[in-house]
């Protein structure tokens, strides 16, 4: 043997063994989701959701009176990987692999692509990769590409946000502050980066009154200066092209953004015996380019154990602006603000009427939006969680919503948006496989009334879905 | 030839620690992880059962843990919900 090759083997022994001797250091965590999906619906993937306009917010209008029903199957994967050197330090990574549905397309690169013949393709992505540390006595700090929610039910962000949070407790208190930046598009316009950008600062606070009672603050600040030249992106194509906001639907261009949106808010939490009280009210006030906002959203929550099983009632209300659909108006707004497409109100249950919980790459809703397209919303919620035995658990809900304001411009037959039902069983086959059925229907209200083509009004939606999930 | 004899040196290295496992089930046992997957010595909990560990440790209370580790479970339940709630999040 050759001394070259006598060192080449030493070198891979040396580093077998140090490859193996940190690994005995750390802590390793693998997590991980599958779930595959049937759907069928005269709703999701049909001209009144994703192959229309109003991709994201249902919209009929001008639509044939019946949908063809869509039948496809949607794939998910979700894989996290923890690295933890100590109980004081560990970065988290999240990557995500979804086939939008089975027979898009193969051989190629894109986001949700690759569920066609032959596979092959590129469609790994990152959603998170963050440090969450513990730098000083009483101080966590995380770093990085983070999910992120409000503290008000996601009706403000709810989503992965790159950004540094500091939190501590002292005794009762609670409280957390924290820098994320949305987006930077100083590059194109100023040829340096940091000053046109889209950025949240948060301050929030929580307090244990008693064992039974805790109260929440939070200041919020939106600022953006960004350059648009188009409208907001407000979401992405299977292909991954950016999907801008409809209003106006010609792209324009604009000035530059001026948004400087403040957001108070209290939430409070009660619980006595088998009852279980929240809610949260939030104020909004400051500039949305033009347009000065004063804006409000308010919610109570309830849950009771009550008989087998468990109810809920949910109610929400969010401010409304008749003229929130005229271009370059500059009067005093009502309409709410939010992260555009970047949050979500998932505890009224739905399935069409709200943010549907078991929505993927396929996500529409009647009411997409908290500020709802800058019509508001008030909304009435009610369910039951009724488990059957270990394996099966069964829930009911129904839902009653309406915009708060409709619009001067184009009126509507009346504010009433609609009615849902809807209906969902699921059962563990084996430990950490679970397959369910979730069922939902609406009867659309007056709002829709005549708005299809000819003037008639529109079939009412419904969705189905059978859900195999595994989680490990 | 040499270059063969690192590579079966180098996957001897790398393989080393598989076989100390390997030789742990004795002659007259069945290996149940070859078998049925269960008492692998490098098996790790599901996000399931690691929130089902911690919460059994805490409903121990104060007769096995101080106010303070109780606290750090409490934190490490959080944790461990967190990712939970992370994987089944919807969204895009």
């Amino acid at each position: 043997m050759k001394s070259s090759n006598v060192m080449a083997a030493l070198v891979t022994l040396s580093l077998a063994a140090t490859a193996a001797t940190p690994a005995m250091a750390l802590e390793n965590e693998f997590h991980g989701l599958f779930s595959a999906r049937y759907i069928n619906s005269n709703f999701n993937r049909t001209q009144t959701t994703d192959y229309g306009p109003g991709d994201g917010t249902y919209d009929p209008s001008g639509k044939t009176k019946n949908q063809y029903s869509s039948n496809f199957i949607e794939q998910r994967e979700r894989l996290t990987y923890i690295a933890k050197a100590n109980a004081d330090v560990k970065l988290i990574t999240q990557f995500e692999l979804d086939y939008s549905y089975w027979g898009n397309s193969s051989y190629t690169v894109g986001r949700n692509q690759g569920g066609a013949i032959g596979a092959d393709t590129v469609n790994l992505e990152t959603k998170n990769i963050y440090l969450d540390a513990n730098p000083f006595k009483n101080i966590n700090m995380k770093l990085g590409m983070m999910p992120n929610t409000d503290a008000f039910k996601g009706v403000l962000f709810d989503t992965d946000m790159a950004g540094i949070l500091l939190s501590s407790s002292y005794g009762k208190f609670s409280p957390s502050i924290g820098f994320f930046r949305f987006n930077d598009g100083s590059s194109s316009i100023d040829k340096a980066l940091g000053k046109k950008t889209s950025d949240l600062l948060m301050l929030d606070g929580k307090f244990n009154v008693t064992n039974e009672l805790k109260v929440g603050g939070a200041y919020y600040f939106f600022g953006n200066n960004q350059g648009a030249t188009t409208n907001p992106v407000v979401g992405y194509t299977d292909a991954g092209a950016p999907i801008y906001a409809n209003d106006p639907t010609v792209f324009e261009a604009k000035p530059d953004n001026n948004i400087k949106i403040h957001v108070l808010g209290l939430n409070a939490e009660y619980v006595q015996g088998p009852l279980t009280l929240n809610g949260f009210a939030i104020y909004e006030t400051g500039w949305n380019n033009k347009r000065y906002t004063s804006a409000f959203s308010g919610n109570i929550g309830a849950k009771l154990n009550a008989g087998p099983g468990t109810a809920r009632a949910e109610f929400l209300y969010v401010t409304g602006d008749s003229r929130a659909d005229v271009s370059g108006a500059t009067s005093r707004s009502n309409a709410f603000y939010s992260a555009a497409g970047e949050h979500g109100y998932y505890n009224n249950e739905m399935v069409i009427l709200g943010r549907d919980k078991n929505a993927y790459t396929t996500d529409n809703s009647i009411i997409f939006n908290a500020g709802n397209e800058g019509r508001g919303q008030i909304g009435g919620y009610l369910g039951y969680d009724l488990p059957i035995n270990d394996r099966l658990t069964t829930a009911y809900n129904a839902g009653f919503a309406a915009v708060a304001k409709d619009s001067t411009a184009k009126p509507h037959k009346s504010n009433y948006l609609g009615t849902e039902i809807n209906a969902e069983a699921t059962y563990k086959l084996i430990e950490n496989l679970t397959t369910s059925v979730r069922a939902g229907y609406v009867f659309l209200g007056d709002y829709y009334k005549g708005v299809a083509l000819h003037g008639e009004t529109p079939v009412n939606p419904y969705d189905a879905k059978l859900m195999f999930t595994y989680i490990f | 030839m040499k270059k063969v004899l690192i590579a079966v040196m180098a996957i001897f290295a790398l393989s080393a620690t598989s076989m100390t496992f390997a030789a742990d089930t004795k002659s007259n046992q069945k290996d149940e992880c070859l078998l049925a997957s269960k008492g692998c010595r490098d098996q790790v909990d599901s996000i399931q059962q690691k929130i089902k560990k911690i919460n059994t440790e805490i409903k121990k209370g104060k007769k096995v843990y101080s106010a303070e580790d109780l606290k750090k479970l409490q934190q490490k339940l959080k944790e461990a919900d967190d990712i939970l709630i992370n994987l089944e999040k919807p969204g895009h």
